[in-house]
């Protein structure tokens, strides 16, 4: 039993270290894995193991290593077989049949090296009593000395760090020699100097007894006012220079040092004020520029002060101690510093809200000193000014010649407002001057007039380096003059004679064409040369204005017979376009009738097809390059389109009139009826005349020669968008295109109106006229298909034969004629009605406004009236 | 007398110990994949009556089911011989 628990126990050991999973974790395998072990122990029907078997066995092996030349395993397993064979062991036997059984491929896998890993490493050498004593022995003979036991005692150990803390020199020199001598440190002082020195500290002395002030010596006054205007503290003058009353002149009377002492505290009072101003800077470069200025000054101030304490100090000649002659010196040179102090006073509280005020002051002190022929002040105050201009100038500098502008620089007047524009707005829209309140431009007043060339300049530079031409690559700029006070002023050393004003603004008009004369004339010779701003303009004018009559009236009319042949697709503005470009590449180079495009406008059509409103939703464009877009503004191309529209109309008018000819007329049988549609057809054949010439002559023509006259002369950019501008805007005025001519510009159009109603109740009534001919042809002759053409020359060939026929169709035609009467009427009614209005509104107009061409037109077309 | 006794018994644990290392050493010249421990299992089991052949069927049979590939890769093939 106890045999079967032991077995059981180490077959569970066995199988618990020949799985590969925790047996807690999977009982479940574990037990099968138990059971398999119990089963196969339990079975008996092995044999025993045949000792001879196994050793026979294992001579095969050997052999078979080496003949598979494994003789490293062969001897190695040799060797250990026999070791083994040589100890007693029942059970060697069977062990060795087990490892026989449970090899698995030696000759392959097994390694004899593998040997050296099992060997368990050496056990350490026992340690031996020996090797303990030779190491470290009992006792020599020492042991029996005495204990020192002050030795190592730890008392000792916080001295030395204290040692090096304290200061190694008396602790030396005590270290030298234990005592020293104390008396030998003393030196002894001079008796004399010391009752000086007491004496010399006035304010130390007793009062007298009488009236409670302490006397002090003339010199003692004049140096304590030396000090008091050099900013130190005294006791003579408090500290708000109010002199002290406990001291008095022993000499002199109270009240006149008194009233010198004042004057002096005065002084010092303003330039301590000064002082004080200066203590407190400001981050502003220009406010910095002017503080640095100013603490110069004062330090030329002191310096004087300086000099004439020497003068007391070291006498070189005998020299009299006098107060009054120290107030005449001190108010000779205190003069211009005490002008700067009464600025600083003044500007002190603007200067947060207003930073170039201390400049305009200057400007203006500066001019007054030159008026009241205060030379020092004037020479002080102007070299201030034009220190602190520098700094000013530098951002302007920068601007003019690179057209580049600080960041958030809210001191320059120029900034950038939006840099995302396009390019054809850059000359006006990217930059803006900046202006503060009551749209004053944020700069120094002096500046003014020139700030538009300024800004003009930079504006320019900024231009020709989008087009990619760079100022600095340009020859010969001209060196900056310099702008200070002996090249303004001159370096006379009397005052100038001319106003500071003038000198200053010269100088600095100089100053600025230094710089702005180059960018410009770049500018100027690249606008006109290579964008070509001339040619441009006459593209305009012939595309636009019909400057060539001819080219605008193949234009014209291949526009109309678009319109007439197709309804609906007319305007289809591929085709326009193609047409547009053919017609009028006779005229321009290919180049520029490229360019032209031509747009469509979709808007409801109710008015008659033919009328020539339909004209207006054609509309002609012209693709500008960008740096010519800043002249010719996007907002002009409207009115160019609309003055385009009014003469298309005018053609328009001409062409449907045209095209009814007087034959057409003569062949109307009613005379009262033929009359008035000859009387019509006159009149509106030459109303469109008078209109057309009137645009083409009087107004186009004069206005372009004075726009290419000016433009020619132009200086910058400004000037020549500006001409432009005007130029639009007195074509858009005097071709009655603007906003309170509107009533009769609509008039006009009603006119023309007319003619369309005409032309098409004309058409109309030929057409009823021809069938109904044809219908009586037909009764009589047999049908023969014939245009409306051929049948109306039909008509006028056979009017004189058809004399019997007419009149039976006149009796058929009776209503229709009637019809067509009123409307002829009607038609006639509203020409005699429009026109004088017209007239009228011109004359009125004409009369107020400043436009002779309306009274022109008036005239023109009141001459039709008249004879009436 | 405890002396005597103990070296005995010492040089008896010694002799037993060494013969386990040639066994170890003869068990992984012949690759067997015996570690010293399941050898030391495996000669107790023999010295308690087991047959060393069933011995080994045993041990091939759990081997191929639980064992791991600890001392060498590869599935347990019967016994070279």
């Amino acid at each position: 039993m106890a045999q079967n628990a032991k077995v059981a126990a180490l077959s569970d050991e066995l199988v618990h270290s020949i799985l590969a999973f925790d047996p807690v974790e999977n009982k479940r395998a574990y037990r099968h894995a138990q059971d398999i072990a119990k089963a196969g122990l339990r079975a008996h029907q092995y044999a025993r193991t045949n000792q001879f078997d196994v050793q026979a066995t294992l001579a095969r092996l050997d052999e078979k290593f080496r003949v598979l030349n494994r003789d490293d395993l062969a001897d190695a397993l040799d060797e250990r077989v026999k070791e083994i064979n040589d100890r007693p062991g029942k059970w060697i036997p069977d062990c060795l049949s087990l490892l026989l059984q449970l090899s698995h491929q030696p000759t392959e896998n097994s390694r004899v090296e593998a040997l050296e890993l099992l060997r368990p490493p050496t056990p350490p050498p026992e340690l031996t009593w020996k090797e303990i004593l030779d190491d470290d022995p009992y006792s020599d003979d020492d042991i029996w000395k005495d204990i020192d036991y002050g030795a190592d005692s730890s008392g000792d150990d916080l001295l030395p760090t204290k040692r090096e803390v304290a200061k190694p020199s008396p602790l030396t020199s005590a270290g030298e020699d234990d005592t020293y001598d104390p008396q030998a440190c003393v030196v002894a002082g001079d008796a004399a100097v010391v009752d000086r020195l007491e004496e010399a500290q006035f304010w130390k002395h007793e009062a007298e007894p009488e009236d409670g002030k302490v006397d002090i010596t003339e010199l003692q006054a004049v140096r304590e006012t030396l000090f008091m205007l050099a900013g130190l503290p005294t006791s003579l003058f408090h500290a708000d220079r109010r002199v002290g009353p406990e001291y008095e002149l022993r000499h002199a009377m109270t009240r006149t040092t008194n009233y010198l002492l004042a004057e002096l505290g005065d002084t010092g009072r303003a330039i301590h004020r000064l002082r004080q101003w200066l203590k407190r800077p400001s981050s502003l470069p220009l406010i910095q520029t002017f503080e640095a200025a100013v603490s110069k000054r004062l330090l030329e101030y002191h310096q004087s002060l300086a000099l004439l304490q020497q003068k007391y100090l070291v006498p070189e000649k005998p020299t009299t101690v006098s107060l009054l002659e120290l107030h005449d010196n001190v108010r000779a040179f205190s003069r211009p510093i005490l002008r700067l102090a009464q600025i600083v006073a003044e500007i002190e509280p603007q200067l947060l809200i207003n930073p170039f005020i201390h400049l305009e002051v200057l400007f203006d002190q500066v001019s007054l000193a030159q008026m009241t022929l205060e030379q020092d002040v004037f020479r002080f105050l102007s070299h201030i000014f034009f220190e602190c201009l520098q700094t000013y100038l530098k951002p302007m500098r920068r601007w003019m010649e690179n057209g580049e502008l600080g960041l958030n620089d809210e001191t320059f007047f120029v900034f950038e407002n939006d840099s995302g524009s396009e390019a054809s707005f850059l000359w006006h829209d990217r930059f803006v001057l900046r202006r503060g309140q009551e749209n004053k431009l944020r700069s120094p007043a002096f500046f003014e007039p020139a700030a538009q060339k300024i800004f003009n300049t930079g504006k320019s530079v900024v231009f020709l380096k989008k087009l990619g031409i760079r100022t600095s690559r340009l020859p010969a700029i001209v060196e900056e003059p310099r702008l200070d006070h002996e090249a303004v002023c001159g370096s006379f050393v009397d005052l100038p004679l001319s106003p500071f004003s003038e000198l200053f603004q010269a100088a600095f008009q100089t100053w600025i064409e230094s710089k702005y004369s180059l960018a410009f004339n770049v500018l100027r010779e690249y606008i006109f040369n290579d964008c070509g701003l001339i040619e441009t303009l006459n593209s305009f004018r012939i595309i636009y204005l019909s400057a060539n009559g001819s080219v605008f009236q193949d234009f014209a009319d291949a526009i109309f017979e678009r319109m007439d042949i197709s309804q609906r697709a007319w305007n289809d503005r591929f085709l326009l376009t193609e047409l547009a470009r053919g017609i009028f590449s006779t005229e321009l180079p290919r180049s520029q009738s490229e360019r032209i495009i031509v747009r469509s406008v979709r808007k409801s059509s109710k008015s008659l097809s033919t009328s020539i409103k339909m004209l207006s939703h054609i509309l002609l464009d012209y693709a500008l390059p960008w740096p010519l877009m800043n002249i010719i503004q996007r907002s002009s191309i409207p009115i160019y389109q609309q003055l385009s529209t009014f003469l298309l109309q005018c053609y328009r008018t001409k062409y449907l009139l045209q095209r009814i000819s007087p034959q057409s007329v003569r062949e109307i049988q009613e005379g009262r009826l033929r009359q008035l549609s000859y009387k019509l057809r006159q009149r509106l054949i030459w109303l469109a005349d008078v209109l057309r010439s009137y645009l083409t002559g009087t107004v186009i023509d004069p206005c372009f020669a004075d726009m290419k006259n000016a433009m020619s002369k132009a200086e910058d950019i400004d000037e020549m968008s500006a001409i432009h501008m005007k130029y639009v805007a007195r074509l858009q005025d005097q071709a009655l295109l603007s906003e309170n001519l509107k009533p009769i510009y609509k008039a006009i159009l009603l006119l023309l109106d007319l003619a369309a109603s005409y032309s098409q109740h004309h058409a109309r009534r030929e057409a009823v006229n021809a069938r109904s001919m044809r219908q009586r042809n037909t009764d009589k002759k047999r049908p023969r298909r014939k245009s409306i053409l051929s049948i109306k020359l039909e008509e006028d060939d056979s009017d004189s034969n058809n004399v019997g026929n007419d009149e039976e169709g006149a009796a058929s035609d009776s209503p229709v004629t009637h019809g067509q009467e009123v409307v002829l009427e009607g038609i006639d009614k509203e020409f005699r009605r429009l026109l004088p209005f017209v007239t009228a509104g011109l004359r009125s107009v004409g009369r107020v406004g400043a436009e002779p061409v309306w009274e022109m037109l008036a005239d023109r077309l009141e001459w039709e009236v008249r004879r009436d | 007398m405890p002396a005597d006794a103990a070296p005995p018994q010492d040089v008896k644990r010694k002799a037993a110990r060494e013969v386990i290392d040639i066994l170890h050493e003869i068990a992984t010249l012949l690759n067997t994949k015996l570690d010293r421990q399941q050898l030391s299992y495996c000669v107790s089991l023999i010295e308690n009556g087991a047959n060393p052949e069933a011995l080994a069927n045993v041990i091939r049979e759990l081997r191929e089911e639980y064992g791991t590939d600890s001392v060498d890769g590869g599935v347990e093939e019967p016994g070279a011989r």
